[in-house]
This record gives structure tokens, C-alpha cells and sequence, in this order.
């Protein structure tokens, strides 16, 4: 093998630095740009997932979730600032991995679930995505659930704490619904513990 | 914790399987699955950079670029150490296991391109949470080289059966291909759920 | 001559180098985000914007990257404007964010784009190499939208989401399966317009580090670098 020149190594080093060092500095630019609007984006969809599941509140309060799966718990506040219920995001895992849902959870019946909103998902469109319609979603809303919702497919859904699952999507069904059966469980565990 | 890493595992094979499901490493998919001996070479060489490079850029994220407040420059982080590792790789290769050379080594610069290899990096790194570490994270890489190296092998059995079928003038070549790798993919929804029942996980 | 010559650069891409039906490249993200029309559009818009960046940048730098490390000059190039356009389109368009997920990050190993930096924006000034870029954008984002409409008229009776045949709910259509099989039926309609001729080499396998054993081609259409 030749041996390199001191030319053949240092031009490309310096050539490549030099495209490093512009670029990163054009990255750190654009990310000081978008950063705000990024964070934005996220804290608003937080927010408005909670007050489309929470109707009753007037304000939220982030508060401290349970040990275990990846939860957030805010206490959900009317105008006079006293705790109504709760929103519980949770996960858990679906067909096409993780789906993050926003339980709505009034304390005035002992624990209704006042809507369900999903954050994000990775279900097939057309299966498993039309978890996200209103159909699917609307009947954990105002269903008493003694023992938990199960789901069902005689088309029996939306009282008795029965969920119709989602035509081909069984998976993501069940997925869904234990979600918000474990909200549910944390509510329960949290007002146990008195912190709500 | 055993039975959360083979789901783990299993799932990366079959029901995410990276090229069937999630249309991840299509190009070599196609391009080098014609032949048995090559489909196994490629994937081995696939599977064997896929696991090194989430063993190296999962720290490097988790460590590096998150406390520094750089996540942004996972991206071009990312394609770079795999670059680099790939070049890596092939040099200690070439002096060290002139054997294995000679069976890997002229798939390895096919891969830095191969965007199943940057797509496992990233999707562990969206995976990752409290439950989801860096074992997660190496078992899904190892199982998404291996789930790779499955459907290889198995379209390469289904296009040697293509060989001397009498098909279409217009469908000869790419299109019946592509008819073959969708009834393949078919066959790798039945497993939908298999790996959570078979587990009793979820 | 020039207008002429820069309007051929741009119809190229579109039609007689299609970088999807013709020459086959890009086929990770045209199989998976084409669930619906939108993502199709998405998906082209973000690629055709880091086509027309990254060939400008490297068409102007073509005399001064060395050639030994221009491999890694040209993904670091890329890399750059895929970040920022997936920046941009996290802070402006997050629902767009969102339905195109991974594959957006992904487009720096979307083999269209170093093929064009390698074949044309390194060889040719900045101006032809833009359109040049813009060209197969287009190109890129017309075979996406192509696939997007089949699969989302036939998987879910809709067309960017707007009610078109109700009746129609082939869910196969949306699935994995679907997507290789629209794919080879445009393929194969592609061969046919093109008088039967298989897959024609314009030039963007050049560039594919494949090239050495891929047989999408066939024997006989290898390219002779």
C-alpha cells in the first residue's frame, strides 16, 4: 500500500470538519427556532385531551401517579379549585405498539369515566386506528363499571361495563379497554390513599 | 423480566417483523433475496451490524444526548455511527477473520444504507421507558435481524419457486416479486397475537 | 436552449425517470406510509425539500469535498436537512409528524436522494441541480400519491379522508400485503406503458451501494461502472 501523503489525510479531515461544524451550528439554530413551538404543541395537545375528558373541570393540577407503569395523574378542578375526579394518562400495548390514552374520570359517582381520548398509537388504519373514532370511545363514557370493562362482540356494548370491540381489531380492543380498567385501578388506589 | 425479553424477541421476529410489517430493509429485501446462500449472508451481516450499532448508539442517546439537551441530532448521530461502525467492522474483519470476510464482507457496505439498521436504533429508542432498557433494547435488535434473516430465507424459497413459473410478460421481474413478498407478508399476520396469548402477557 | 434545458431537467424526473415506477428507488417509505393520500403528500413534500437542499448544497460544494470522504460528506449533508425539516414539520404540522412517525427520520437512507447526489448534483451547477431535485421530488410524490389514492379508495372507501364510496372497505388494502401488491400492479402497468421493456437503468442504481448484487434488474440490465 502507498503511504498517505500528509495532504491525502489532512484535506478531507478539515474538509469534514469544517461541513460538521456548519452544520451543527445550522441545527442549533433551526432546534432554537422550533424548540417553543415543539413544546407547544405537545403541552396544548396534553391540554386539550384532558378537557375533552374531563368536562366538568375547570383547571388541572399535575399530581403524583402510582409505582408501576408509565403514568400521569392530574387532579381535575372546578372553579372553586375542589377536586372533581381525575385525568390518568396511561399505556399500554397494542397491535402495532405502545397506545397512550387520556382517561377522563368524574368522583361524583364513585368513578365514572367521563371520555376517553387517545394520545398516540401505532394500529393498523382501518383496524385497529378506528379506536380513535367517537363509536369506540364513547361507550366507556357514563357505562358503570363495577368490576371493569370487558369487552364483548355480540353487540351488547356501551352499558354493564360492556364494550363492543372494534370490527377485526379484537386486539386492539382489549388493549384500549384495559387502559382504562387500569386508570380505573389507579383512581381507586389514589382515593384509597386520600391523595385525591 | 426472562419471559418480558422473549416477547420481546418473538414479537421482532414475527408479529413486528421489520421488513413484513413494518416495511423497514425493503431494497435488499428484494434486491438480494434471489439466492438462499446470499439471502443468509446478507442477513447475518444485517443482524450482526444491527446489534452492534443499537449497542452503541442506545448509551450514546440515553447518555450522551439527552443530558446535553442535543436529541435533535439523533438523526444525523445516528447515521453517521453506523457509517462508521459498518467501515469499522469490514477493516477489523478483513485483519483479523479473513474467514468470515470473505462470507460477510461484501454485504457490509450495503448496509449503512439499509434503513432497517437506522430504523431499529431509532424505534428502541422510542420504545425505551422504565420497563424498557438496554436488554429490551439489544434482544429487539437481535430479534429484528433474525425476523430479517427469517423472511429472506423464506422468499428466497418462494422465488426459487417463481424461477419457472410461467408468468405475465408484464408481470415478469419486479411486479410478481412484489405479488410474492405480499402473500409472504399475508402469512406473517396470522401471528397477530400469538406472541402475548402464547406468554400470557397483556 | 436553456429554459428548454432546465424544463427538461424538472419533466425527467416525473415521467421518464420516475425514482419509484421506473427506476425503483425509495421503496421503504412509498410501501408504508401510502395508507391514505395525505401521508402520500406529506411524506413526497418533506423528501422533495431535502432533494432540493441537499442537491443544492452539494452541487456548490462539488469541487471542494474531496472525493474519498464524499460518501460521509453527503449523508452528514443530507442528514442535516432531513433534521431540519423534520424540526419544522414537528413544530408547524405535528398531525403530519405523527402519521408519517419513523419514516420521516428515515429519509437520509432513502436511496433516492444519495443517488441524485451522487449521480447528478455532484457532477452539475446548482441551478440544474435544484431542478433536478424539485423534478423527482415531484416524481417521488406523484407515484406516493398515486399509491396513497388506491389504497385509501380501496382500503377505506375514502379520499383524503373525504367520503368517496362508502360501500368500499377492503381492509387488505391498508395492510402490509396490500401495499407490495398495489406496488407490483403499478409496477407492472409502468412496464406495460413502457412497451414491455423491463425496469429501465437510468442512472439511479449507479449509485446504490446495492448495485454489486442486487437482481432487482435482472441479468443483462447491470450497469457498467
Amino acid at each position: 500500500m502507498k503511504k498517505m501523503s500528509f495532504k491525502d489525510i489532512f484535506v478531507p479531515t478539515i474538509t469534514l470538519f469544517v461541513i460538521c461544524l456548519v452544520v451543527s451550528a445550522l441545527l442549533a439554530g433551526t432546534n432554537a427556532l422550533t424548540k417553543a413551538p415543539i413544546a407547544e404543541n405537545s403541552l396544548k395537545k396534553t391540554q386539550e385531551a384532558m378537557k375533552s375528558v374531563c368536562p366538568f373541570a375547570a383547571s388541572f393540577e399535575e399530581t403524583k401517579g402510582v409505582e408501576g407503569n408509565t403514568n400521569v395523574v392530574y387532579k381535575a378542578l372546578d372553579d372553586k379549585g375542589e377536586v372533581k375526579g381525575c385525568a390518568i394518562s396511561v399505556t399500554s400495548k397494542g397491535y402495532g405498539g405502545d397506545i397512550q390514552i387520556m382517561v377522563g374520570i368524574s368522583s361524583a359517582d364513585g368513578g365514572m369515566v367521563t371520555g376517553v381520548e387517545i394520545l398516540s398509537h401505532g394500529e393498523t388504519p382501518g383496524l385497529g386506528a378506528n379506536a380513535t373514532a367517537e363509536d369506540f370511545r364513547n361507550q366507556f363514557k357514563d357505562n358503570p363499571s363495577l368490576h371493569g370493562f370487558s369487552v364483548v362482540k355480540d353487540g351488547s356494548g356501551g352499558s354493564e361495563g360492556k364494550i363492543d370491540a372494534i370490527t377485526g381489531a379484537t386486539i386492539t380492543s382489549n388493549a384500549v379497554t384495559n387502559a382504562v380498567n387500569e386508570a380505573l385501578h389507579i383512581y381507586m388506589s389514589l382515593c384509597e390513599g386520600g391523595e385525591l | 423480566m426472562i419471559k418480558s425479553l422473549i416477547a420481546v424477541f418473538l414479537a421482532a421476529i414475527l408479529t413486528e417483523n421489520y421488513v413484513l410489517a413494518k416495511f423497514l430493509g425493503i431494497c435488499p429485501f428484494l434486491g438480494v433475496s434471489k439466492k438462499l446462500n446470499t439471502a443468509v449472508g446478507m442477513s447475518a451481516a444485517v443482524t450482526f451490524v444491527m446489534v452492534l450499532a443499537t449497542a452503541v448508539t442506545y448509551p450514546i442517546f440515553m447518555y450522551l444526548l439527552v443530558p446535553a439537551g442535543l436529541d435533535y441530532l439523533q438523526t444525523i448521530v445516528f447515521i453517521l455511527i453506523i457509517a462508521g461502525l459498518v467501515q469499522l467492522v469490514e477493516i477489523v474483519l478483513k485483519k483479523y477473520m479473513r474467514v468470515l470476510y470473505r462470507s460477510l464482507g461484501i454485504y457490509l457496505p450495503l448496509i449503512t444504507t439499509n434503513c432497517a439498521v437506522l430504523g431499529v436504533t431509532m424505534l428502541v429508542i422510542e420504545k425505551s421507558s422504565e420497563t424498557y432498557g438496554f436488554g429490551h433494547a439489544i434482544v429487539n435488535a437481535l430479534g429484528a435481524g433474525i425476523g430479517f434473516l427469517v423472511a429472506m430465507v423464506m422468499f428466497a424459497g418462494v422465488r426459487s419457486k417463481l424461477e419457472t413459473a410461467d408468468i405475465p410478460k408484464s408481470l415478469k421481474g419486479l411486479p410478481i416479486t412484489l405479488v410474492a413478498a405480499s402473500l409472504v407478508s399475508l402469512s406473517f399476520l396470522g401471528f397477530a397475537g400469538l406472541v402475548d396469548n402464547m406468554l400470557g402477557i397483556g | 436552449m436553456a429554459c428548454k434545458g432546465y424544463l427538461k431537467e424538472v419533466t425527467k424526473g416525473i415521467i421518464k425517470e420516475n425514482p419509484v415506477l421506473t427506476l425503483v428507488l425509495g421503496t421503504c417509505p412509498t410501501l408504508a406510509v401510502t395508507t391514505a393520500a395525505s401521508n402520500a403528500i406529506g411524506m413526497g413534500l418533506a423528501a422533495t425539500i431535502v432533494l432540493i437542499g441537499s442537491n443544492a448544497v452539494i452541487s456548490a460544494l462539488r469541487n471542494v469535498i474531496p472525493g474519498k470522504v464524499r460518501i460521509p460528506a453527503y449523508i452528514t449533508i443530507i442528514a442535516t436537512f432531513v433534521t431540519i425539516v423534520q424540526m419544522i414539520v414537528k413544530a408547524f404540522a405535528p398531525a403530519i409528524d405523527e402519521s408519517l412517525g419513523i419514516f420521516l427520520p428515515l429519509i437520509v437512507v432513502n436511496c433516492i436522494i444519495l443517488g441524485r447526489a451522487e449521480m447528478f448534483a455532484s457532477k452539475n451547477p446548482v441551478i440544474p441541480s435544484m431542478l433536478d431535485g424539485l423534478g423527482m421530488g415531484i416524481g417521488f410524490t406523484a407515484a406516493l400519491l398515486l399509491m396513497g389514492s388506491i389504497r385509501e379508495l380501496l382500503g377505506a372507501g375514502t379520499w383524503f379522508g373525504m367520503e368517496i364510496i362508502p360501500a368500499l372497505n377492503i381492509v387488505i388494502f391498508l395492510l402490509p400485503p396490500g401495499g407490495f401488491f398495489v406496488f407490483g400492479m403499478l409496477i407492472a402497468f409502468a412496464n406495460k406503458l413502457n412497451g414491455g421493456k423491463t425496469v429501465k437503468n437510468a442512472g439511479g442504481c449507479a449509485a446504490c451501494p446495492m448495485k454489486g448484487s442486487c437482481t432487482v434488474l435482472g441479468k443483462g440490465d447491470k450497469l457498467d461502472d
